[in-house]
């Protein structure tokens, strides 16, 4: 070959060397590359492989790319990031970074360009050396820390800055803000732990959550249920009310109460003359009133108590049957609206105070209250002689108390004892409700019996007394 | 001794491979707290958490954490229609977890557990630790955590858990010993019958959608187990098989941040959330004798749009955030009731409104003023509200500060 080819050649050659495209060097996990121009992401393949201008380069997960541009400047792409080359040229080299963090080290002497641009930003190179690192996040907003060197950063409202190693400064849409001090690596190492960790106290709240609403849902239901009231006295008052059918013709309802001071209760237990359906919806309805017409199944016998462990009222009833108190000869006892009205009326009834009658009467298939006989010397259900006369008692009821929902029943004996029952409205949320509110739905109702120096109380959830009134 | 070895040879692995970083937070607001216009006592709030993060190697991590939270003044979010407004409450909670990350790896893996202590107080007669209601929570567990591209990710628990409220015995079962021979007790009565025990799975994930949407999406059920609770049959008595609940909930959040420019960002979000209670139990209404099947269960949905404006520098922007709720429940077996208590036929419902305002003002780094307003309004169709308001409107106003670390 003549000397003067042989020289164009290598000439050549040398050219070609100096200009040569950027090389892929190292890969590790998933690295992609997209050709430019192209739609598809391909994995990176073998490395060193070359990427030209336009061409995309992305990382997944714990990855790692390694890209060695003209000039001998490096960028190094972490886990999850993605840019693309937009120049490599023997004097300048331009890369977009789009999303995640790339480390660049470049030299800018002899009048070489090395930039970096992020949605918000132009990092530029100066000097012979500079290493930073560029972070773009969701939104595109950047942060740029400088490990080495000095390097411009501009955004895009053209406001620039010269930052020195160790700042770092954050650049969004409205530009940059101050430059601050990089963290150390210890620094770094810190935030880093910050962060994660107060990501996972989020997480610790978060299912704190769930387990709040299914405790939270378990006392709601305990509220609507009547369960957790509060008294007349603003004192926490527990109540629950339920059926007990210790057989199938007798079944008892109960709403028991529970204090600080201990448990008391009232219930109606009934004895009927054949067994209850299951459904005890018609039964309730027709204790007090049975309708038009009899019930197919009636009360022979009933307790109604009041007590605490320290004291009892029995009211007790037998020789119940079914009468229509609208047919028989008695106005007192009628119901309004005319035609036939059936109730059950009682032959043989007591009032026990302590176990001790107070009072009672006795009849033969009565057909009105109005027939009684008084007992005077004998227990009305048992027959049984009494150990003296009953006293003369005197009935009568007062409000005590003008403003407040408040009334008192009082059966005074011949022999000095007494038995009072109050009956007090309770204020949603505790304390006595004023006296318009008598009888309003809205409201609880209290009842105080005292007799020889005791007391029972009792809040009722329901109408209970009422829906089981055998004896007006 | 082998523990003090443990820990000496913990504090002794190489220097930097340990180290740790302190968490905490306090939350401190006084304000007042209106209920159909009544209003509560002026009274507080308070929340302190503190965690020391620690970093034992590149894959281990551990987060203890404690936090004690103190209610007097209720939010609107709570129980409200109990009336009891004096009511006041304690949370105590004690939490570890140990963290597996290492950085080879997609996969989280977080063994933990944690033990709450919750204290009510609302009557003047219940003193701390007397409450009613007071409850005490062990939960272990595990979440398993996939990183689909960070911070985004999938997550997966399930938590084992027992809850116990020590001071809550059925009355019934106290009466069947100490009223023997009297019928005021049925068969089969259970004494604590609101301790539970169970299971709680979750699944939550969030992912971008594009550049300026982010979804936040999760499923969660608690599954409780009432062991000394039986089922009411349609004779009002109980039957051999014991209460268990399904609490299901599924939530649905698009999150947008907008930056208008430095000084002004928003992030806007849209919420839904669907609940659904099913529960093997049901209800007898004693005094009028009606068998009320599958009381417990319910549906709900809510839809809660808000926003998050923040104004000013990044590193001292006063943040307001401005929220507006909506939310309906409806019990699908649980028939209304009329102000008097009778059953009218369609099943019960409730629909409440709310909406809340909280402005965050920074003063010195890491500490704030806090003002929050709140208030809710709430409808129903039952009009029996003897024990429990189905319809009210409430306020709660609160200020006062919040210092993190």
């Amino acid at each position: 070959m003549p000397p003067v080819r042989a020289l164009f050649l290598a000439a050549l050659l040398c050219a070609a060397g100096s200009v040569r495209a950027a090389v892929l060097r190292e890969a590790s996990g998933l690295v992609q590359v997209r050709a430019a121009g192209a739609d598809g992401w391909r994995p990176a393949g073998k490395t060193p492989r070359p990427v030209s201008e336009g061409d995309g380069v992305r990382t997944g997960f714990n990855a790692r790319a390694l890209v060695e541009f003209n000039g001998g400047s490096k960028l190094e792409a972490a886990g999850n990031a993605h840019f693309s080359v937009e120049a490599d040229a023997p004097g300048h080299v331009s890369v977009n970074a789009l999303f995640g963090t790339v480390r660049v080290s470049a030299s800018a002497s002899g009048g070489r360009s090395v930039s970096v641009r992020t949605p918000t930003c132009v990092v530029r190179a100066r000097g012979d050396r500079v290493v930073f690192r560029a972070t773009v996040a969701g939104g595109g907003s950047a942060t740029i820390e400088v490990a080495e060197g000095t390097a411009g950063v501009e955004d895009n409202r053209g406001a620039s800055v010269l930052l020195t190693k160790g700042e770092r400064i954050e650049v969004d849409l409205a530009g940059l803000h101050a430059p601050t001090a990089a963290p150390t690596p210890v620094q770094a190492r810190k935030n880093d732990l910050l962060a994660i960790m107060r990501r996972e106290l989020g997480f610790e709240l978060g299912r704190d959550a769930d387990f709040a609403a299914a405790a939270r849902e378990s006392r709601r239901s305990e509220r609507e249920l009547g369960r957790a009231l509060v008294d007349a006295d603003g004192l926490r008052v527990r109540v629950e009310e339920y059926v007990v059918r210790p057989s199938a013709d007798r079944l008892a309802l109960v709403v028991m109460n529970g204090r600080s001071d201990g448990l008391s209760y009232w219930s109606w237990a009934g004895t009927f003359d054949r067994a209850l359906p299951l459904n005890l919806e018609p039964v309730f309805a027709g204790l007090a009133l049975s309708g038009s017409a009899a019930t197919p199944w009636t009360v022979t016998d009933y307790a109604a108590t009041i007590a605490n462990a320290a004291s009892s009222l029995v009211e007790r009833g037998s020789g119940g049957h079914q009468v229509d108190v609208n047919g028989n000869a008695d106005p007192l006892d009628d119901v309004a609206g005319g035609g036939a009205a059936f109730k059950t009326i009682f032959d043989r009834w007591g009032l026990y105070a302590d176990g001790r009658l107070k009072r009672g009467y006795t009849g033969v298939a009565l057909q009105s209250y109005n027939d009684q006989t008084a007992s005077t010397t004998n227990d009305p259900l048992t027959g049984a002689a009494l150990a003296g006369a009953l006293p003369v008692v005197v009935l009568s009821n007062s409000f005590p108390d003008a403003a407040s929902a408040r009334r008192v029943y009082l059966e005074s004996y011949g022999d000095g004892t007494s038995i009072t029952r109050e009956e007090l409205a309770v204020e949603f949320g505790g304390g006595v409700a004023p006296r318009a509110s008598f009888g309003s739905t809205d409201r609880n109702m209290e009842l105080r019996y005292s007799y020889s120096g005791k007391t029972i109380r009792i809040v009722l959830p329901s109408n209970a007394p009422a829906v089981t009134r055998q004896i007006p | 001794m082998r523990y003090f070895l443990a820990a000496a040879l913990l504090l002794s692995s190489p220097a930097g491979a340990v180290d740790w970083t302190p968490i905490a937070g306090v939350q401190a607001l006084g304000g007042a707290h209106f209920f159909r216009g009544d209003r509560g006592s002026v009274s507080g709030n308070a929340d302190a958490v503190f965690a020391p993060a620690i970093r034992l190697n590149d894959s281990w991590f551990l987060l203890p954490s404690v936090r004690s939270t103190y209610e007097g003044t209720r939010r609107v979010l709570d129980i409200l229609g109990t009336g009891t407004s004096i009511e006041q409450r304690m949370e105590h909670k004690a939490a570890f977890r140990a963290i597996w990350a290492d950085p080879s790896s997609r996969w989280r893996l977080k063994p933990g557990l944690s033990y709450k202590a919750s204290l009510l107080k609302e009557t003047r007669d219940e003193d701390w630790g007397d409450g009613l209601f007071d409850e005490r929570l062990w939960t272990i567990g595990a979440e398993a955590e996939l990183l689909t591209r960070e911070p985004h990710s999938i997550r997966a628990s399930l938590d084992w858990f027992q809850a116990s409220y020590p001071n809550y015995t059925s009355l019934e079962s106290l009466a069947a010993v100490q009223f023997q021979g009297q019928p005021v007790a049925r068969e089969l009565v259970g004494d604590k019958v609101l301790d539970r025990d169970g299971a709680r799975m979750g699944l939550a994930f969030d992912v971008p959608v594009s550049e300026r949407v982010r979804l936040d999406a999760g499923l969660s059920s608690v599954w409780s187990r009432y062991d000394r609770q039986r089922i009411v049959n349609e004779g009002g008595q109980f039957d051999a098989a014991k209460r268990e609940d399904f609490l299901t909930s599924v939530s649905l959040a698009a999150r947008m941040p907008h930056e208008w420019n430095a000084d002004l960002k928003a992030l806007a979000s849209l919420s839904f959330g669907a609940g659904v209670m099913s529960s093997n139990q049901n209800g007898y209404d004693a005094s009028r004798g009606r068998f009320l099947p599958r009381f417990y269960d319910y549906r709900e949905f809510s839809v809660t749009p808000s926003v998050k404006l923040l104004i000013g520098p990044a590193r001292e922007a006063v943040a307001v955030d401005l929220s507006l709720g909506w939310r309906r429940r409806a019990y699908g077996r649980r028939p209304a009731q009329d102000g008097a208590g009778v059953y009218n036929g369609g099943p019960l419902s409730t629909t409440e409104w709310s909406w809340a305002g909280t402005l965050t003002y920074p003063i010195v780094k890491r500490f704030s003023l806090v003002f929050t307003l709140e208030r809710v309004s709430a409808t129903s169709n039952q009009r029996f509200e003897r024990f429990y308001r189905y319809a009210y409107e409430a306020t709660s106003a609160l200020a006062g500060f919040r210092w993190d670390w």
